[in-house]
């Protein structure tokens, strides 16, 4: 008590009041520390695109190929100066969309569980197992699609019906392999819908599944959405798998129960240490990636668009 | 705002493809030499080698003039591995890349030191290592080096020197399911079984099922694949090259991978498909795949030895005088490599090398060395 | 003997015996009071929320539930349809009794239960859905077969909103004003056809206009439902209420019910000093 009374009756005798500026120089340190590690990134990005725009334009540039035919050419060889994109941009959709296939139905019923379902205690073993799904190499789950998954689907189809080197392995172990990603982004998206909406459901008379199918999902849409894009992005670009398990030749087929080369997995295979620097070879694979990061670039575009519209939706 | 910023972007994109699409003035490339300067190493004799590259081809002895110093050749001095140091470093064909790391754990356990690196990635590569950016002291490869890496070389004041180490004969295989090749193949046949003008096995022979092809192959910079279109498809194809390598890009169900065990699992998991690879490779693997007869002739030592294999071809190791000389640890590991190979060639699956032929390696050696 | 249903079965069983329940029971068959509730206790973990409340809710009446902040009120209120499930630490001792049957009886489907008694939340909940939606969604769960046009009509009139969306019902339930949304959920309450009515704090978040609006609403729907009311405007319990529950909060702050009489005399005479401090602005 005495204590208090002292402080209440310092006042007087408190220095004068200062309001200079202070320098504190740890605090500019630190804000340029980040402002620098900010700007790196942005100058790797822009040095990633700049090369794959300077190697593009050396393709574009050889009189070898013009765009028309780069687009809508049907042969990927370069040996034989064949480049067009279709069977690599093909097979890069059809895996891409076994992937999400397979992935978004199983990422939203583990989100749906993990957020409208699970105890605490389930959660505290399904959210690490998720964890380290995401964290095992891609060129495990290369293996798997190979070694499990190829051998299953032949089992299944019938070896005659299914090749050795196939799309359908591939899709479905890029599926299995998104499917964390999927799960936590639409785990967000579902946890972040107001607990009150759930409330006006459950007061209505709705079961849990009314509640989470009907109300949560539908009003957490944008969000998932965002993190289909998001998980398409990462199936388009997704190497090691399809490197392993799709296939070594570019072919323009629709059956994914044959093999074929996806982009990724084509500049992984050329890009192996075979090809002359200088080479139109070398110089096409920089054409393949650019053509992936226009496809990704316009998924981040759309997605960041559907993130915006989310956060519209319920207030 | 924000969305104007990102139409502008794409515009940008678009813009920038657009303009890359129109033919620049400039190519890049640079022609392939129509026909091989006049100025060639001996060595390139063997640049064409016949449909049988059979193993005594005397083109593929190196320099006459080293003729008389045959009785030198008790004076290629022994190497003690343990005494050597420093590190080499080697890059190249995929066929020669399981020799030459057998030679290099044989130098290693009788006591070298250093760090030996192999990279396996195509004999194209490996001369372009070696002839372009300099970045290896030896080169290893499953063809002779072409003209044009010999002028790469002598523009970055490198001379190469060829030391022929075995033979390896070209396995073709197929899945042990597969019965109608039994028989084998003729390298007609084979030719056509390669390439676009077949689709399925019955397009090729009627007695043969009416299913597709499917075609593994080592990858288009790869020695392996620059043979097979040499010693298979060029003669099939009025002995042009070009043609040949076409009809093979051009076929349908071709897998290209410069990893032979893509090629190995691909064939063994399809009885409609068909690859081709080093020996080794099928000896490895043996229990899995089959391997035809070509011509009627199985691949096997004796029909190597007795050149009547139609797919048998060189492995060699490149290097040069200078940097021998600076780097004895890479003279010393290809005198090793040379005294002891035939020793290790078996358990690689090759192939030896005739005595003579190398002999003429040593022979070569000692000269770089004496130079 | 009332053959109303509460236990687990297909909606549509429910939903067509509905009309004899009701039938039952506006035939005095089970008992006088829309719920009693006898020794409740609420807990959550460790927590007691809620002490020794027993209370008996008249039907077609308006109950407040009054109290200073923490005092178990809002607890009370939603284990009358068991609302307090999905809050996974909590547990109850104790009986409510809904036409005679424990609704904590272990047969008891809390889904059931809430259908016959639905909540109206503090905070304007409306589904992001349109309008027509929204009052048609709980209705639609419930395996409503009619015909919807006439539902929608019907629960908005009833909440005193048709006037005001029958030109915009494709809208999105959140463009409404807070008052608006208020009365969308009160109408899609309606029109589940439930019993009981039990609103948190429904004014909270209105200005004072809305607030008026809704408790003339009240007023009205009373006449078809009993309704039970949590409030901390007293003035609001004052004017809307029959009756009112005062609770209050002990040391430990366990709520527990001082006083339960009629609204008029809880404000005018409470027989509990306590209850005299509360409503005389004392404390609270």
């Amino acid at each position: 008590m005495q204590t208090t009374l002292k402080t209440t009756a310092a006042p007087i005798d408190l220095p004068q009041l200062d309001l200079h500026k202070r320098r504190r120089p740890h605090e500019i340190i630190i804000q340029a520390f980040l402002f620098a590690c900010g700007i790196i990134s942005i100058f790797v990005t822009l040095g990633i695109v700049f090369v794959l725009f300077q190697e593009s334009l050396r393709f574009f540039g050889s009189g070898e190929v013009n765009l028309i035919e780069f687009l809508t050419g049907t042969t990927w060889q370069p040996a034989i100066g064949e480049f067009g994109i279709l069977p690599l941009f093909l097979s890069t959709i059809i895996t891409s969309l076994i992937g999400m296939l397979v992935a978004l139905p199983l990422g939203l019923a583990v989100a749906i569980y993990l957020s409208e379902y699970a105890s605490p205690r389930a959660r505290g073993i399904l959210k690490p197992i998720l964890e380290v799904l995401a964290g095992i190499p891609t060129v495990v789950y290369g293996y798997f699609a190979l070694t499990f998954m190829t051998p299953l689907l032949r089992s299944l189809f019938g070896a005659d019906t299914v090749q050795i080197y196939n799309m359908a392995s591939g899709g479905i172990v890029i599926g299995i392999l998104i499917i964390p990603l999927i799960a936590s982004m639409s785990e967000d998206a579902l946890s972040a819908v107001p607990r009150s909406l759930r409330e006006g459901a459950y007061g209505l008379g709705a079961t849990k599944l009314e509640t989470s199918l009907k109300i949560v999902v539908p009003a957490a849409l944008s969000g998932i959405s965002a993190a289909v894009i998001v998980g398409i992005s990462r199936a388009v670009g997704e190497t090691m798998v399809v490197a392993l398990s799709v296939g070594a030749g570019p072919k323009l087929t629709f059956n994914p129960f044959e093999s074929a080369e996806t982009m990724t997995g084509h500049i992984v295979r050329i890009s192996g240490g075979d090809l002359s620097y200088d080479s139109i070879d070398y110089n096409s694979i920089f054409s393949i990636a650019l053509f992936l990061f226009v496809i990704t670039f316009l998924l981040n575009l759309i997605s960041r668009f559907v993130v915006q519209r989310f956060r519209e939706v319920y207030d | 705002m924000k969305h104007t910023s990102i139409f502008v972007t794409l515009l940008m994109i678009v813009a920038i493809i657009a303009s890359a699409c129109a033919p620049a003035a400039q190519p890049t490339t640079v022609p392939q030499p129509t026909q091989a300067p006049a100025k060639v190493e001996p060595t390139k004799a063997s640049e064409q080698p016949t449909a049988a590259p059979a193993l005594a081809d005397p083109t593929k002895a190196p320099e006459p003039t080293a003729e008389p110093a045959m009785e030198m050749l008790g004076g290629l001095p022994m190497v003690d591995a343990g005494a050597v140091t420093g590190d080499i470093v080697t890059a190249g064909s995929s066929t020669v890349y399981p020799l030459s790391e057998a030679m290099a754990a044989r130098f290693q356990d009788e006591g070298y030191t250093g760090n030996i690196t192999i990279d396996s990635i195509g004999s194209g590569a490996g001369l372009e290592r070696f002839c372009k950016t300099g970045e290896t002291d030896i080169a290893n490869a499953s063809r002779a080096i072409k003209s044009s890496e010999v002028e790469s070389c002598r523009a970055i004041d490198r001379e190469p020197v060829e030391f022929r180490v075995g033979t390896d004969a070209l396995a073709v295989v197929v899945n042990p399911e597969n019965t109608w090749l039994d028989e084998g193949v003729t390298l007609e046949e084979l030719a056509k079984i390669f390439s676009a003008d077949a689709k399925t096995w019955a397009e090729v022979n009627p007695a043969w099922p009416a299913e597709p092809i499917l075609r593994f192959s080592p990858g288009t910079d790869s020695g392996t694949f620059d043979y097979f279109i040499e010693a298979v498809m060029t003669p099939a194809y009025n002995k042009d090259a070009k043609l040949g390598e076409e009809a093979l890009l051009k076929a349908e169900n071709l897998q290209l991978s410069e990893d032979d065990n893509v090629l190995v699992q691909g064939v063994e998991g399809d009885k409609n498909a068909i690859g081709y690879f080093g020996y080794a490779y099928f000896q490895e693997n043996a229990d899995k795949l089959k391997a035809l007869k070509i011509n009627g002739v199985a691949p096997s030592g004796s029909a190597v030895d007795a050149g009547t294999y139609p797919l048998a071809r060189p492995l060699f190791i490149y290097s040069d005088p200078k940097i021998m000389a600076e780097k004895p640890q890479v003279a010393d590991f290809i005198n090793f490599y040379l005294t002891f190979v035939n020793e290790e060639i078996d358990a690689v699956g090759y192939f030896p090398a005739s005595t003579s032929v190398l002999n003429g390696a040593k022979m070569a050696l000692l000269i770089a060395l004496g130079q | 003997m009332s053959t109303f249903e509460l236990s687990a079965q297909p909606r549509e069983q429910t939903m067509m015996r509905e009309t004899e329940a009701v039938a039952a029971v506006a035939a005095g068959a089970a008992g006088t009071f829309a719920i009693e509730a006898t020794d409740v206790n609420i807990f959550y973990g460790q927590f007691r929320a809620v002490k020794d409340v027993s209370l008996q809710i008249q039907k077609n009446k308006i109950t407040a539930l009054i109290g200073p902040s923490g005092c178990g009120k809002s607890t009370m209120l939603r284990a009358f349809n068991r609302m307090n499930d999905l809050v996974s630490t909590a547990r109850i001792a104790g009986e409510v009794l809904f036409h005679g049957r424990n609704l904590y009886a272990r047969e008891v489907d809390p889904v059931e239960v809430r259908r016959k008694i639905g909540m109206v939340f503090q905070k304007p909940n409306p589904f992001p859905k349109s309008i027509y939606e929204n009052v048609l969604w709980g209705a639609k769960i419930n395996g409503f077969k009619g015909k919807a046009d006439d539902l929608v009509e019907q629960s908005l009139r009833q909440a005193a909103l048709w006037d005001e969306v029958k030109d915009k019902l494709k809208q999105s339930g959140l463009s409404l004003s807070g008052g608006q949304q208020q009365r969308l959920c009160i109408a899609r309450t309606i029109a589940t056809r439930p019993e009981i009515i039990l609103m948190d704090e429904p004014c909270s978040a209105l200005d004072p206009i809305a607030t008026l609006k809704i408790e003339d609403l009240m007023r009205e729907l009373v006449e078809k439902y009993t309704i039970i009311i949590v409030t901390h405007n007293m003035q609001q319990a004052a004017r809307v209420s029959d009756y009112t529950a005062f609770f209050n909060m002990e040391q430990d702050r366990a709520g527990y019910l001082v006083e339960y009489d009629d609204t008029k005399k809880i404000f005018t005479n409470p027989k509990d000093q306590r209850t005299e401090d509360y409503v005389t602005g004392r404390f609270g």
